[in-house]
């Protein structure tokens, strides 16, 4: 496949690093001199990617994939529209301002962009999932997803006290919007049917969307597990701050936000419900005595400068905090923050990298999982005007193959649905399906 | 080089909205026609309007209207309306009205939807049913606003729109239903005329089938006039008390949605009736006024009322009359006891939600009031903290916040201050009060309600009154009308000058 990336800063040459080996790339840049350092298979274009001439030259023509990651998100948008205008490739573009990411997600394809990869929220959605869920949620063994992200997979282990127990699956109805596929049960792996009835022990499988999924791992989370109500402090109240406080809102979690412009914090203490808003200088000793940051069970350092983020650490690291997670926004210093001794560094341009790049290899059609056990294999599956199956119902569908298989979700029109045995097949359609069959035999069909 | 406060401007639309103060005088003026007075009691004043009107609009062919001239165009409109609107009482010379100084207290009281009276006998042996009628009108058409009604037939006054409305009744954000102010304020009228002509009905049907044999004809009209406007100016001289326990039943609901944001009821009624339980502001008034009238059903059962049903509905009433500001009676009030009567006194100083017809303070701004004494507290132990005021879903700013607390005040002060004059002056002449009729007096006059206690109770008048204790009720009616910055911006020098 052809790939075009605009824009070789850390993400960018990162992504063309990740998927050099089994693609065509061609990147393009303003700055000749920062191309020098790319490797000779990739084809190089110096120039603005704004400008028509020049994407023409990188071959926006035969590209399957535009990739715009420059530092500027307002032309990161718009490189998207113009490769959109241009071929109909599938654009994908780095915005770090959620405000774009908002517009993007409720209004289907806008700017021309199919696929927006929004860095605060990504990075606050690896900060909470190393923080929180980890702590609560009943650990999935084994998760993936599908449909840009919009569906996900991921297997439960019933522990002894799990409401599920006992329970045919005809009556969890409570969980309208996960569908149980299979189960795995004394090393056999398989679908579930209506009358099916848990046991301790098994491992379901579950489709859904992410959200809706991880959910029900906390509701079916064994009793004994209470949620933690640690005090977290986010020192720095800037797009990742204020979208890691967001995202756990409605947890127990204590939340205090400490942000240093006046301006700023009344912005987030409009924004955010839950979460207590200080407007203190995190770097004065005065504010971590006063308010008693070094006893809070977890902090996260996320300014937007890694000098101050390095100092906030170090002051952390003196008052032996319990839990610390650090940004660092510059890859060159990534290596002296993992010698400071902490919980966990992040580093957002890795973050948003490889989950570029999991969605170019996501998006192939039929990218195939294997189930941990080796027993099924999900795939995922566009329909086209040529499928065999269009405008069939799932009830047809399943008549018209003799392996056994299940459609674990769908997506339609960028929504997410758990199909019904008189769900109808449309043209454009997404649809997730396990098999323990020869899945390569069933994508053939289709 | 800034310019001035336009007055020729201001004078222009004031006529524009005079001249069309001719079409309700022409009520009763038809009425007199086949009734008892003489028609030119209303025909002098609809000349005047006219003639008035129609001369000051030619002052200014192209008036433009800044944020400004709002300020000066709005006290002005209500000043002059009530000058014109009392020249009946005057010209009928009938009773204790006719004099300057009662026609003008009369006539600001209608207007403001305050409800207090200088007549010393509310009946049709002094007044003739057209000069009542003209009273009652008074206060439906000062119930929506002047100004909103102005917005929504003239068109020339619609450029300024929204920030004459606010003006009108500021403080809150006018909340437009439809993009076009003009059709806001169309449909805020529409909904006023429908709950009027919904409660005449309801009432004189109550006649019709004989539940209510002294509401005919006659006092359907005027009550339904008088209850949509949180007005409370009844032709009896016994208020609702008058009347049987069905029709009180009637109003009780209809002064309840008049004390209700019309936005709001409008909303509700077109298709969305969940908003009226996420309305913080609704689910607040409704609270005080459920908890209020239980607790004085409990202050008056056994001793002022030996019937449990009597007990609910005079406190219910008398509850809802205060707190809307609609300022009728169920019940001789005075009779009641002490305990009741503080209660009652001090759900004065509630008022109706923001943006409804009712007066007062609104519960809008207590909320904010609230909410920002639990911000200061616990700023105060956390000093750091950053924290902002919820409504519901609306983040009120610092800015609104600090307006509303400072209009509480202002109006505290203003209420004090207006006590004081008044008891300064009947002590002058002699008149001898206590301090809760006169505190009473100032806070009804100021939240637009009406009657107070003692001397000023529902039975009572304020005729009594010295001419300069009148002209600083008639200030503090027309002030608490405007929500006082409005008018008393005006009274800066620096408002006038460059």
């Amino acid at each position: 496949m052809k790939i075009l990336i605009v824009g070789a800063g850390q993400v960018g040459m990162s992504v063309m690093e990740d998927l050099i080996d089994n693609h065509e790339i061609s990147m393009v840049d303003k700055n000749a001199s920062s191309l020098d350092r790319i490797p000779f298979e990739v084809d190089v274009t110096a120039g603005n990617g704004l400008e028509e001439e020049v994407l023409q030259s990188a071959g926006i023509e035969e590209a399957e994939i535009v990739l715009s990651t420059t530092s500027e998100d307002h032309t990161n948008v718009l490189i998207g529209s113009m490769a959109k205008l241009l071929t109909d490739c599938f654009t994908i573009a780095r915005v770090s301002d959620p405000s774009f990411a908002n517009i993007w997600d409720t209004r289907e394809g806008a700017f021309g962009i199919d696929a927006m990869i929004d860095r605060s929220n990504l990075t606050a959605k690896q900060i909470t999932e190393l923080l929180w869920f980890q702590s609560t949620r009943q650990e999935s063994i084994n998760e993936e997803l599908y449909c840009q992200r919009k569906v996900k997979m991921s297997e439960f282990r019933l522990e002894s006290d799990s409401e599920l127990i006992g329970k045919t699956v005809q009556q969890c109805e409570k969980y309208p919007e996960i569908n149980i596929v299979g189960v795995f049960r004394d090393s056999n792996f398989s679908l579930v049917s209506m009358d099916t009835t848990f046991e301790e022990g098994d491992r379901i499988t579950v489709f859904g969307p992410p959200q809706k999924v991880d959910n029900f791992g906390i509701s079916i989370a064994s009793k004994e597990m209470k949620p933690v109500q640690d005090t977290f402090d986010i020192l720095g109240g800037g797009d990742i701050g204020y979208q890691t406080a967001l995202l756990l809102e409605d947890t127990p979690l204590s939340i205090r936000i400490f942000e240093k412009d006046p301006d700023r914090a009344q912005f987030l203490s409009e924004h955010l419900s839950q979460a207590m808003v200080l407007q203190a200088d995190i770097t004065e000793r005065s504010v971590w005595e006063e308010e008693n940051i070094p006893q809070s069970d977890i902090l996260l350092v996320c300014t937007d400068d890694d000098a101050t983020n390095a100092l906030v650490t170090l002051i952390g690291q003196e008052y032996e905090t319990t839990r610390l997670v650090s940004l660092v926004h510059e890859y060159q210093y990534l290596s002296l923050f993992e010698s400071l001794d902490i919980t966990r560094v992040v580093h957002p341009r890795e973050v948003v990298a490889s989950s570029i790049t999991n969605y170019i290899q996501d998006s192939y059609i039929g990218n195939l999982t294997e189930l941990e056990h080796e027993s099924g294999e999900v795939f995922e599956i566009k329909i086209d005007a040529e499928s065999q199956v269009l405008d069939k119902t799932i009830n047809e569908l399943e008549k018209s193959f003799d392996q056994p298989f299940a459609v674990g979700a769908m997506l339609r029109q960028n929504h997410s649905i758990i199909p019904t045995a008189d769900t109808s097949i449309k043209l454009g359609d997404r649809l997730v399906i396990l098999t323990t069959g020869e899945a390569e035999d069933m994508i053939e069909k289709l | 080089m800034r310019k001035q406060v336009d007055i020729l401007c201001v004078l222009s639309l004031f006529g524009a909205i005079l001249k069309w103060l001719s079409v309700p005088l022409s009520v009763p003026f038809i009425y007199s026609l086949f009734g008892r007075e003489n028609p030119l009691v209303f025909l002098i004043p609809i000349g005047a309007s006219l003639i008035v009107g129609f001369l000051l609009e030619r002052l200014d062919t192209n008036p433009k209207l800044g944020l400004r001239e709002t300020f000066l165009l709005v006290s002005l409109t209500w000043l002059g309306v009530t000058l014109v609107g009392g020249l009946p009482y005057l010209l009928a010379g009938a009773g204790t009205v006719a004099l300057p100084i009662n026609a003008l207290f009369e006539s600001m009281s209608g207007f403001t939807t305050t409800g207090a009276t200088v007549m010393a006998s509310i009946s049709f042996d002094t007044h003739s049913p057209e000069i009542m009628l003209w009273r009652q009108i008074t206060q439906w058409l000062g119930g929506m606003g002047i100004i909103v009604l102005g917005i929504a037939i003239l068109p020339r006054l619609s450029v300024g729109g929204s920030e004459l409305i606010e003006a009108e009744a500021p403080g809150t954000q006018f909340d437009r239903i439809t993009p076009r102010i003009v059709e806001t304020a169309r449909i805020l009228w529409l909904l006023y005329v429908i709950l009027t002509i919904t409660l005449g009905i309801l009432l004189y049907g109550s006649h019709l089938i004989g539940l209510s044999p002294e509401m005919d004809l006659y006092n359907a009209v005027a009550h339904a006039l008088t209850t949509m406007p949180t007005g409370g100016f009844s032709p009896e001289a016994e208020s609702i008390a008058a009347f049987s326990s069905t029709v009180q039943w009637i109003i009780i609901p209809f002064m309840f949605i008049a004390g209700v944001n019309y936005a709001l009821t409008w909303r509700a009624f077109t298709g969305n009736p969940r908003k009226l339980y996420r309305d913080t502001e609704f689910l607040f008034y409704s609270f005080i006024l459920l908890f209020t009238a239980g607790i004085i059903f409990v202050m008056t059962l056994g001793n002022t009322f030996e019937q449990p049903q009597d007990a609910i509905r005079h406190s219910l009433f008398q509850v809802l009359t205060v707190v809307t500001t609609a300022g009728y009676a169920s019940h001789d009030f005075n009779t009641w006891n002490s305990m009741a009567k503080t209660l009652l006194f001090m759900m004065m100083f509630i008022g109706g939600c923001a943006g409804s017809t009712g007066g007062g303070i609104k519960v809008f701004r207590w909320i904010v009031t609230i909410k920002t004494f639990f911000k200061q507290l616990f700023t105060t132990i956390y000093p750091r903290a950053v924290q902002s005021i919820r409504v519901g879903k609306n983040i009120i700013k610092n800015k609104t916040a600090r307006r509303v607390t400072i209009m509480i005040m202002l109006y505290i002060f203003t209420f004090l201050v207006g006590a004081l004059i008044i008891e300064i002056e009947s002590y002058r002449i002699g008149l001898e009060l206590d301090t809760l009729e006169i505190m009473s007096a100032s806070a009804a006059c100021i939240g637009n309600i009406g009657p107070g206690f003692g001397i000023v109770g529902p039975m009572n008048n304020y005729l009594a009154f010295s001419p300069l204790s009148k002209t600083v009720m008639v200030f503090l009616m027309w002030a608490g009308r405007l929500e006082l910055f409005t008018l008393f911006v005006i009274f800066i020098p620096k408002y006038w000058r460059n």
